[in-house]
């Protein structure tokens, strides 16, 4: 499904601020598997879905899906099979386009607009009964500007877009680090069921590590542009929040001994 | 009484200059509002279309195909705007301020190194209607003919393709991962708009009987002026309303001048003058809380938001659909200096961007 192999990004490389972000990420990502990522800040989390989703060039390294190489595709053109949802609650929706608006640009996903009808009666019909799933009462109000929502409802409206259409791989960059913990349940939940019911392939980017152990199929954690543990199946389901905090100060201590004597 | 009779003897040429400027208008509003994208090339792109329009004609050719030249040439001055910004990565002020300054010299050439081209000995669009010109009955055939637009711009922005054109200009990144081509999207959108305003061009150089390298000069500002008075008026909850809005702002715009110059001290020299104060005061007046709400209040009419809106988003001038947002939400949404934005006064309180505002209606919803 996706594969990547020794991938690095520097930012402002030759320069005083150069800044590794990633150095030599490899991963195996088979069909439905649900990946949660922990690491400190500047860990090089984001990053590594900037790089899959194609925001971000990399310097070196493969990233393939589903066995062709996408490192040369475009952002918009790797969109067809990948889906994101932002931290930014602003940023995954339109917000001077209504509701039903929003949904037709998702639904759109990686075919060729032409000039078919955006909400098209049998669309909204679809529109209409995926919104009724969120459980927020936003099917009734499909006609109105989505920056009329509260952040928790366009974070959930996001996932939605993101999700319906069944994409390859779905990254999530820690998209409830910015609602309140009522929401953050809620929407954590909608993922959840979402990726379940659909069995969708996705990374998740996270700082709790109590929400990266109770998702997913498998952990990983980065550190400094590596990543530096991996969690299987039934590693992760016998793990505690200790073990990762355990995790974390060993594998400091690991790199930046590493980094002394390198 | 008869002095009323007389400020208003013509009146008319004004409403159908601004029908005829509507179509500009429209054009604007796609750049400007809609791919939120300051677009300087109408200047340049309206005599493109005017030039290529006029000299079609006057040699003796048909004038509607002449609107459709001026249509393609306009386009034509947008793609060259949008191959400076998505393939040179040029900023799109600049790009288009190039594209401008650029056209200048092919639309001379078009012209034939004049200056000037007359059409008066032509056979012109205007030509059967002469006599309807300055009465009610061309105002309803140019009504007619904007209204056309109008429906056919309001069907485009809900198809797929326009709905992706609004979305690189509501939130580029948003677009872009749902696999919008922003270049393709803007190269569209800039084509549509100066093809509108070349087919503007089109039609004034038949309308007025000659076709001048000045003409275009200032339109931008002309186009600007119609959007943010149509939009106050009509506001932007609905496209279809919005884009009635920018036809009427073009009358009103043109009515506006057309009664200034009536006042005793104006000489028709003084026009420019005259469009640019008309647009200061728009501008302040559309970014204004106090002027605004009393605007508000004034024009019972308006499109009413459904709801009170948390502006979570701080457009600038520029940045779709602002100004009728701005009407309904708090300073925050003053728009061109937000750089700059600083609490000044204690009583004018910053509205700080509030996610969950609606917490109560989201809360009954759930």
């Amino acid at each position: 499904m996706l594969e990547l192999t020794d991938v690095h990004k520097t930012f402002f490389a030759g320069t005083v601020n150069e800044r590794r972000a990633l150095r030599g990420v490899n991963l195996h990502l088979d069909d439905g598997d649900f990946v949660t990522i922990i690491g400190s800040n500047g860990a090089g989390k984001s990053t590594l879905l900037n790089i899959i989703a194609g925001t971000m060039s990399v310097d070196f390294g493969t990233i393939s899906i589903n066995g062709r190489n996408v490192v040369k595709l475009a952002e918009h053109k790797r969109a067809a099979g990948i889906a994101r949802v932002f931290q930014d609650p602003q940023a995954g929706t339109s917000p001077h386009m209504s509701i039903e608006e929003n949904l037709a640009v998702a639904v759109t996903r990686g075919r060729t607009r032409f000039l078919h009808h955006g909400v098209s009666r049998t669309r909204k019909a679809r529109f209409r009964e995926e919104l009724a799933t969120l459980g927020l009462g936003l099917e009734s109000r499909m006609t109105h500007r989505v920056g009329l929502l509260s952040g928790g409802q366009r974070q959930a409206l996001s996932l939605l877009m993101a999700s319906f259409t069944h994409p390859d791989i779905l990254l999530l960059d820690e998209h409830i680090a910015a609602l309140d913990p009522e929401r953050a349940e809620l929407v954590l939940g909608l993922t959840e069921k979402v990726i379940r019911e659909s069995n969708l392939t996705a990374l998740m980017v996270t700082h709790n590590m109590e929400h990266a152990l109770r998702l997913g199929n498998r952990l990983l954690m980065m550190h400094e542009g590596r990543i530096v543990y991996e969690l299987g199946p039934a590693e992760k389901a016998g793990a505690s929040v200790d073990d990762l905090l355990d995790m974390f100060a060993s594998s400091k201590g690991v790199l930046s001994d590493r980094t002394l004597l390198g | 009484m008869g002095s009323i009779a007389w400020v208003f003897t013509g009146s008319l040429s004004a409403v159908e200059q601004g029908l005829i400027y509507a179509l500009l208008a429209l054009g604007v509003f796609l750049t400007f509002r809609i791919l939120n994208f300051a677009d300087l090339t109408v200047d340049a792109s309206f005599t493109t279309g005017a030039a290529a329009a006029a000299m079609w004609i006057s040699s003796g050719h048909s004038p509607w195909l002449g609107l459709l030249l001026g249509l393609v040439a306009g386009s034509l001055g947008g793609l060259v705007t949008a191959l400076l910004h998505t393939v040179g990565k040029i900023d799109p002020l600049l790009s288009s301020i190039l594209t401008m300054l650029g056209l200048y010299s092919i639309n001379l050439r078009i012209m034939g190194g004049r200056g000037n081209v007359s059409l008066i000995k032509a056979q012109t669009l205007f030509t059967p209607i002469r006599d309807l010109l300055g009465t009610w009955g061309s105002v309803a055939i140019m009504s007619g003919a904007v209204l056309v637009v109008v429906v056919i711009l309001n069907w485009f922005l809900a198809t797929d393709f326009g709905l992706a054109i609004r979305s690189t200009g509501d939130n580029p990144g948003m677009a872009a991962s749902f696999g919008v081509s922003n270049n393709k999207t803007k190269t569209a959108a800039l084509m549509i708009a100066n093809g509108l305003v070349g087919l503007t061009g089109a039609v004034v150089c038949q309308y007025q009987g000659f076709a001048d390298i000045g003409g275009g000069t200032g339109l931008i500002l002309a186009g600007l002026a119609s959007v943010i008075l149509g939009n106050a008026i009509l506001g932007t909850r609905f496209m279809f309303l919005a884009l009635v809005g920018v036809a009427v702002g073009s009358v009103l715009y043109r009515l506006a001048i057309f009664l200034a110059l009536k006042l005793p001290f104006f000489e028709t020299t003084d026009m420019k003058i005259i469009s640019a104060t008309i647009v200061v005061v728009a501008l302040i007046v559309s970014q204004s809380a106090r002027l605004r709400s009393m605007f508000a209040r004034l024009s019972p009419w308006r499109a009413k938001p459904d709801l009170p809106e948390p502006m979570t988003v701080v457009p600038n001038a520029f940045s779709p659909l602002a100004t009728a947002d701005a009407v309904s939400a708090g300073p925050e949404t003053r728009g061109l200096d937000h750089e700059d934005e600083w609490p000044k006064s204690p009583r004018t309180p910053r509205l700080k961007p509030a996610p969950n505002v609606t917490a109560t209606t989201e809360k009954g919803a759930e």
